[in-house]
């Protein structure tokens, strides 16, 4: 609904610029979005003041709009810092990465995501990544290949790798949250706190509800005694303590986690 | 329902090489309010709804900087209304310069390709590097060795650069991977390079060119002020400076003199350029 009853706005040059420059890296943090901004506005428009944030994003998007398409925030989950990137609304398959990557690429990506998805910890070891490669669609790939596709998706930012393990990309997170909860409705894991899609996070090991690390952040943060929202059981994991940005309240953190809520479907 | 949800994409995972794919089945025509047959001319809401579809698949086509077929953009997106192709590219084309400054330009009329060139001053590198540094720091050498010499560069002057940075044919590198492939595949596809062979060389004898995408996307000034810059060091230390660079990550210097020309000069370069293509349409 908020979608259609957003004003359009006007979308000069210093918003151009950073569209495009947003589309060239794929995925941003915030800090790097806003020396962004400011860069933009050096370059087209000196004597401005630079618009807030969020209001400069939601003038691209009402403009995107008609385009099926937005600049939308995200948090990372491991660590809780906001990032950025231009997403497709319309399309919810991978249809972002179709045109990059070879029939049997993609089907090895699916084949990590699902493992990603069903995993206790949101991690997919390489081995068992790479034990799946005689089933893949498209022409046959060998292990060694299958390796570096693994890498290509990490270097184009849809996978993370620690320690040979792989898992979601934030950004494969913000483009694909409302098509892997379609798509396997009955593995995929939510957290409590934001209701959002979760791959990382901490769980409840009475009742089995699960939080994102930054949500456990914020929703424990200065109590002495954590208990689960749900059960009341003691919280068994360490509450992890996410320094926020000094120029930033939690509070605006909070309003974001709003709307980013809101806009899902 | 909101708006969005009318176009229902219920997509099977990895159906695509094609964006809309999904279109092609019965249940999401059914979802179209506009039926299946092609529009009266005059509908211009379902013409503007393929073009906005067309400006986001060529937006995701083009990031592999290959050009983009004609025939591919009537099989994936304009499907049954191929016969309002001009319109529709048009619109597609209005959308892509207002919204994202970048410029449809078909390059080959013969074959019908097209590319994406951004018509704004690029402000790369202003954030650090990409996935795409490294290689594009290459191509800038290259670029700078063929103009250069002449704007052309025959195949065993480029190896002699290369070899220089620690780059030899057929040995794997961590950052470009097949070097000849890249420069005479990779890069000749994506049209920043031309590789021809000299004619009536026996045994056949191949020399590098600018490609049109590089005559777009940067300028001869760019890549003079970049050549110059390096050769005022003895070949031994540039090659030596660049072999580490090109193990870093290259494009550092390449991509900060291209940002600093953006930003302190950036005016002076609107004039150049103007100047630029006065000159070359005097040319032509």
């Amino acid at each position: 609904m908020q979608g259609s009853t957003r004003r359009m706005g006007v979308m000069t040059d210093v918003h151009r610029r950073f569209l495009q420059l947003l589309m060239t890296h794929g995925v941003l943090e915030e800090w790097d979005v806003k020396r962004l901004q400011t860069h933009c506005y050096k370059v087209h428009d000196r004597n401005a003041t630079v618009d807030k944030l969020e209001d400069f994003i939601n003038n691209i998007n009402s403009v995107l709009e008609s385009l099926y398409i937005e600049i939308k925030r995200g948090v990372t989950e491991d660590d809780g810092r906001p990032i950025y990137a231009l997403v497709n609304l319309a399309t919810t398959s991978i249809s972002k990465m179709a045109t990059d990557f070879a029939e049997n690429e993609l089907d090895l990506f699916r084949k990590a995501l699902e493992l990603i998805i069903d995993s206790e910890t949101g991690f997919a070891s390489s081995t068992n990544i790479l034990n799946l490669v005689d089933q893949l669609k498209g022409k046959k790939m060998r292990k060694k290949e299958a390796e570096q596709v693994l890498q290509k998706f990490v270097q184009n930012k849809w996978l993370i790798e620690k320690e040979g393990e792989f898992t979601l990309h934030g950004r494969a997170i913000l483009e694909m949250e409302q098509y892997i909860r379609e798509t396997y409705p009955d593995a995929v894991k939510i957290c409590n706190i934001c209701h959002s899609l979760l791959i990382q996070g901490q769980s409840c090991e009475t009742c089995g509800i699960r939080m994102h690390l930054p949500c456990v952040a914020k929703y424990f943060q200065s109590n002495a005694e954590p208990r689960c929202p749900h059960c009341n059981d003691y919280w068994p994991h360490e509450i992890p303590i996410f320094d926020p940005e000094k120029e930033r309240e939690s509070g605006v953190l909070k309003s974001n986690k709003k709307s980013l809520r809101s806009r899902q479907h | 329902m909101d708006r969005r949800n009318d176009y229902g994409y219920r997509v099977p995972l990895f159906q695509s090489k094609h964006l809309n794919g999904d279109e092609r089945s019965g249940s999401n025509y059914r979802r179209i309010p506009w039926g299946r047959r092609p529009a009266p001319p005059r509908d211009v809401a379902i013409l503007q709804e393929r073009a906005n579809k067309l400006v986001k698949y060529l937006l995701v086509k083009d990031q592999t900087k290959i050009p983009i077929k004609r025939s591919d953009m009537l099989r994936d997106v304009i499907q049954e209304y191929d016969e309002y192709f001009p319109e529709i590219i048009e619109r597609a084309s209005y959308t892509l310069e207002k919204m994202f400054r970048v410029n449809l330009k078909e390059i080959d009329k013969q074959s019908s390709l097209y590319i994406l060139i951004s018509t704004q001053e690029s402000s790369a590198g202003i954030l650090g590097t990409t996935k795409d540094t490294p290689k594009l720091g290459l191509l800038m050498v290259i670029l700078s060795v063929i103009f250069m010499n002449g704007n052309k560069a025959s195949e065993a002057v480029i190896w002699e650069v290369l070899r220089k940075l620690g780059l030899r044919p057929g040995v794997r590198h961590s950052l470009f991977g097949e070097v000849r492939k890249l420069i005479t595949d990779e890069f000749v596809k994506q049209k920043y390079l031309e590789y021809k062979r000299v004619p009536n060389s026996r045994p056949p004898e191949y020399e590098f060119f600018w490609g049109l995408r590089s005559y777009h996307e940067t300028s001869k000034m760019k890549v003079l002020k970049f050549a110059c810059r390096v050769q005022k060091k003895d070949p031994k230390d540039w090659a030596v400076q660049y072999r580490e660079a090109v193990e870093m990550e290259v494009q550092a210097a390449a991509v900060a003199v291209a940002e600093a020309e953006a930003r302190a000069e950036w005016f002076q370069h609107q004039h150049w350029l103007y100047w630029r293509t006065q000159h070359q349409h005097g040319l032509q």
